[in-house]
């Protein structure tokens, strides 16, 4: 039977040549294979490449595939052959075709291309969108605010990491950023992150600032609490110490006399009052004792007009009712005898009130020369007080961010345990090796551009055994510098920080408390060193601040002219401000002890102007406190004595009339014939 | 069109392979996969192995997803198995020399599950296969036949296209 040629679609013609025809173009590009440096360059690039080649590929085979059986369907209708010779070579044919196995064919892996280019995909288009939300959920976490990050871009070959306008919130000022940066430029360490860690060689952060205003608040909808300043605990100590100090010995004109300020004054006046009470208690006993003799010697003379049976009860009252009231008078008595030695108990109490004024007189009048440690500390306090909140917050701060960083909780693992092994060369799960910074912000007031470095931040310090180094210096009208070593590679951490600031121009300052004494201090240069150590919670460090060359003008409220002239009779001889502040404690409760040539100055010139004045005025004073005390305590004795006097002749006039009537009662015998006769008349 | 393109490829990928011995393969390689825990480097090494050879891709992913629940119910199972080979002196040696080895972290074969889980897939690996085969051979008819009843799939393809498949 001859073979019929095979029938061919026209559809299907179709679709064999138009698949040829992609094939070819694919296969034109496929031609333009990527080098391995481009490939290295932009490996999701290659991925596509790579899927686009595979399938060209396929389609090229498909496409010989489909030609030859066109051709052999064109052949077979232009040359008719022998149908059992055809179905021979056909099951020959079939014989020869390759049985799907299951070794690796390219064209198939190829195939998988759509796969490939998912990946591809996912690694360009979802890969950084996801690291960045992370980078933003990790950021806020830390912060308790919102976190900003404009764009996240990473590359694998060579690793890189890029990163732009970075915001973070600070939860404790809304409204600010407690830092932001324009850009992060990373080098990662391939190495280390083939051993899983995220290691940065180097990276370069550009645009730092901080304490920049925001436009929203920056809190997020879950933010909590702001925390209260947990920075140094010894809030305005030197303020509030000097303010107080100050406000007392500028304001002389308060020692010069005010009686309710002495202790014996006031133990006087309080004497008084409780003697009054016992002497109006005693005479209200024996207002009681004269109204109840009275009403028994007016029974005494009634007695004879009454009827028997009323003068028997009339003469039991009376015979009752008499000692009685002699017995009270006796108390009264005893009472009053005890009130001298009370009175004098109370004088003796009173005198030693007296001396105590004295001495506090004294002391304060003392004062008056003005102490020079406490002068320091009223004049330089604030200021000093000011550099060492600002540089232990700093130290606080960072210390808070090294211990978050390098205690930063494992990430739970749902399933499984991790077993560790050794490692050659072991390294953090997170390391910054160094960081180079640049920027601009305000450091102690002063608009400054910062540079420096951060080196070798680790997740786990211990392991790396290198502590965190930031080094940065800030120019601007002063030069600043400052480094500070935070190490958690010992269990109990340890910070070092120091600062240096120079400022090589004239500034005018003021010093001092516009309501007593207030310094205009005008200064040729400026120099601060700080030096602060915490071990654990125990802080040490030094504060150091010069001032040099000194113009020292004094301002004074109080009106007192010989204090004003001699102060700034003494200010004239000083030339520079040399200012040590001592700390210890703790870095929440830090103990702080100030030294200047200021206030030993200040207090010198004082002193020696003084001198024979504040004398007299001690004198006077003392005198005066004395005076008044006698006067008080003559007082007291003359009402003492008076009262007591009284009291005295009024409890023996009682005691007479009551006496008087004891003995009639106890004549008036009841005799029982008389009593007979009356009985039966 | 252009764009549906990609979409022909996938299906192409998940209807092509279609032998017994493709589709046990492709299973067996998706029980490994399921019970794998992922976001490691070896769950991702076997996807790319079953992607990569000839074997039933459609199949596998279903195997995959399937076996992925039944790896969380072994977990204690498969966490002694990794905790016993983590643990065992005569291997320590090996495993810190593997750990010490770039991208051998990424794997987290030090991780009990992770390891215990690949141990028994890799394992039951060729049961598996050798079970599945005569299944597949017995009970599933051509896919594409199948497949090409799907209106989606004539749709996606053309009736051109769904012809090549006869």
């Amino acid at each position: 039977m001859p073979k019929q040629p095979p029938q061919t679609d026209p559809a299907h013609d179709m679709l064999i040549n138009g698949v040829g025809e992609i094939a070819d173009s694919l296969a034109g590009a496929a031609a333009e294979t990527p080098s391995v440096a481009d490939m290295m360059a932009n490996p999701a690039g290659a991925l596509a490449a790579a899927a686009v080649n595979s399938v060209a590929e396929e389609l090229v085979d498909t496409k010989t595939d489909d030609r030859a059986t066109v051709d052999r369907a064109k052949a077979s209708e232009s040359e008719p052959v022998d149908d059992a010779d055809s179905s021979e070579d056909d099951r020959k044919k079939k014989k020869q075709k390759k049985q799907p196995g299951l070794g690796p064919r390219w064209s198939y892996i190829l195939t998988r291309g759509i796969v490939v280019a998912s990946v591809w995909a996912f690694f360009t288009f979802a890969f950084d969108p996801i690291l960045r939300y992370s980078a933003i959920t990790a950021g806020q976490q830390a912060v308790g605010a919102k976190v900003e990050i404009a764009t996240l871009q990473t590359s694998f070959f060579p690793p890189k990491i890029s990163v732009t306008n970075v915001a973070a919130a600070n939860r404790n000022k809304p409204g600010t950023n407690i830092l932001e940066f324009e850009s992060l430029n990373g080098d990662v360490d391939g190495l280390a992150l083939m051993h899983g860690s995220y290691v940065l060689d180097k990276a370069v952060v550009n645009g730092l600032t901080w304490n920049t205003p925001r436009d929203d608040d920056g809190l997020l909808p879950d933010s909590p609490v702001p925390e209260e300043s947990e920075g140094p605990g010894f809030g305005g100590q030197l303020e509030k110490y000097g303010k107080e100090w100050a406000s007392d010995i500028f304001d002389r004109a308060k020692l010069e006399y005010d009686p309710r300020n002495l202790e014996s004054v006031r133990l006087a006046q309080q004497l008084e009052v409780e003697w009054k009470t016992d002497f109006d208690g005693l005479e209200a006993r024996i207002k009681n004792v004269d109204a109840a003799g009275r009403q028994l010697k007016q029974l005494a003379d009634q007695i004879k007009k009454m009827r028997l049976d009323q003068q028997i009860e009339a003469v039991n009252k009376l015979r009752f009712d008499g000692p009685r009231l002699l017995q009270e008078v006796k108390e009264i008595r005893v009472a009053l005898q005890v009130l001298p030695d009370k009175a004098k108990g109370d004088l003796g109490d009173l005198d030693e009130a007296r001396k105590r004024d004295q001495a506090e007189i004294k002391r304060k009048v003392e004062e008056l020369v003005l102490d020079g440690d406490k002068l320091s500390e009223f004049l330089l306090g604030p200021t000093v007080h000011h550099r060492i909140r600002n540089s232990l917050a700093w130290l606080d701060w960072g210390s808070k961010q090294a211990s978050k960083f390098s205690n930063a909780p494992k990430p739970e693992r749902q399933r499984g345990d991790d077993i560790f092994f050794p490692l050659a060369n072991p390294l953090p799960k997170h390391l910054a090796r160094l960081i180079e910074v640049n920027g601009e912000g305000k450091i102690g007031g002063d608009q400054m551009a910062v540079q420096g470095t951060i080196v070798d931040v680790s997740s786990d310090p211990q392991l790396y055994g290198k502590p965190t180094v930031v080094r940065m210096s800030g120019k601007g009208e002063a030069d600043v510098q400052m480094k500070a070593e935070l190490d958690r590679t010992q269990d109990i951490p340890k910070n070092i920080l120091d600062v240096a600031y120079i400022l090589d121009q004239a500034t005018t300052g003021k010093l001092g408390d516009d309501d007593s004494l207030a310094v205009e201090v005008r200064a040729g240069s400026t120099r601060w060193n700080v030096h602060l150590e915490t071990v654990g919670e125990k802080l040490t460090g030094t504060v150091v601040m010069l001032q040099a060359p000194v113009l020292l003008i004094p301002e004074m409220k109080a009106d007192d002219e010989t204090l004003g002239r001699l102060i700034a009779a003494s200010m004239k001889n000083i030339e520079r401000i040399d200012a040590t502040v001592e700390l210890s404690g703790t870095i929440k409760k830090p103990r702080l002890k100030l030294k200047t040539n200021l206030g030993e100055a200040i207090s010198n010139g004082v002193k020696q102007g003084f001198g024979r004045e504040i004398s007299a005025q001690k004198d006077a004073l003392i005198a005066k406190v004395d005076a008044q005390v006698k006067e008080k305590q003559d007082g007291l004795v003359g009402m003492f004595l008076g009262r007591r006097d009284s009291i005295t002749e009024q409890l023996n006039l009682r005691e007479s009339v009551i006496q008087d009537l004891i003995p009639k009662v106890a004549d008036r015998q009841l005799d029982p014939t008389s009593l007979f006769k009356r009985v039966l008349r | 069109m252009f764009f549906l393109r990609p979409i022909r490829f996938f299906f192409k990928a998940l209807i092509t392979d279609n032998t017994p011995s493709q589709m046990a393969l492709g299973f067996a390689l998706g029980v490994v996969i399921g019970l794998v825990p992922k976001g490691n480097m070896i769950a991702i090494s076997l996807m790319i192995v079953l992607s990569a050879i000839r074997v039933n891709l459609g199949m596998g992913m279903l195997a995959a997803f399937a076996f992925s629940w039944a790896g969380v119910v072994l977990d204690p199972f498969t966490h002694r198995i990794g905790n016993a080979l983590l643990t065992t002196d005569q291997l320590v040696p090996f495993w810190t020399e593997l750990y010490n080895q770039p991208m051998a972290p990424w794997t987290k074969f030090n991780n009990t599950i992770v390891l215990g889980s690949f141990v028994l897939g890799m394992t039951l690996l060729v049961p598996i296969f050798l079970i599945a085969k005569p299944i597949f051979g017995k009970y599933t008819p051509d896919w594409s036949e199948r497949l090409q009843k799907f209106k989606l799939v004539q749709l996606l393809h053309g009736t051109e296209l769904s012809s090549r498949l006869n």
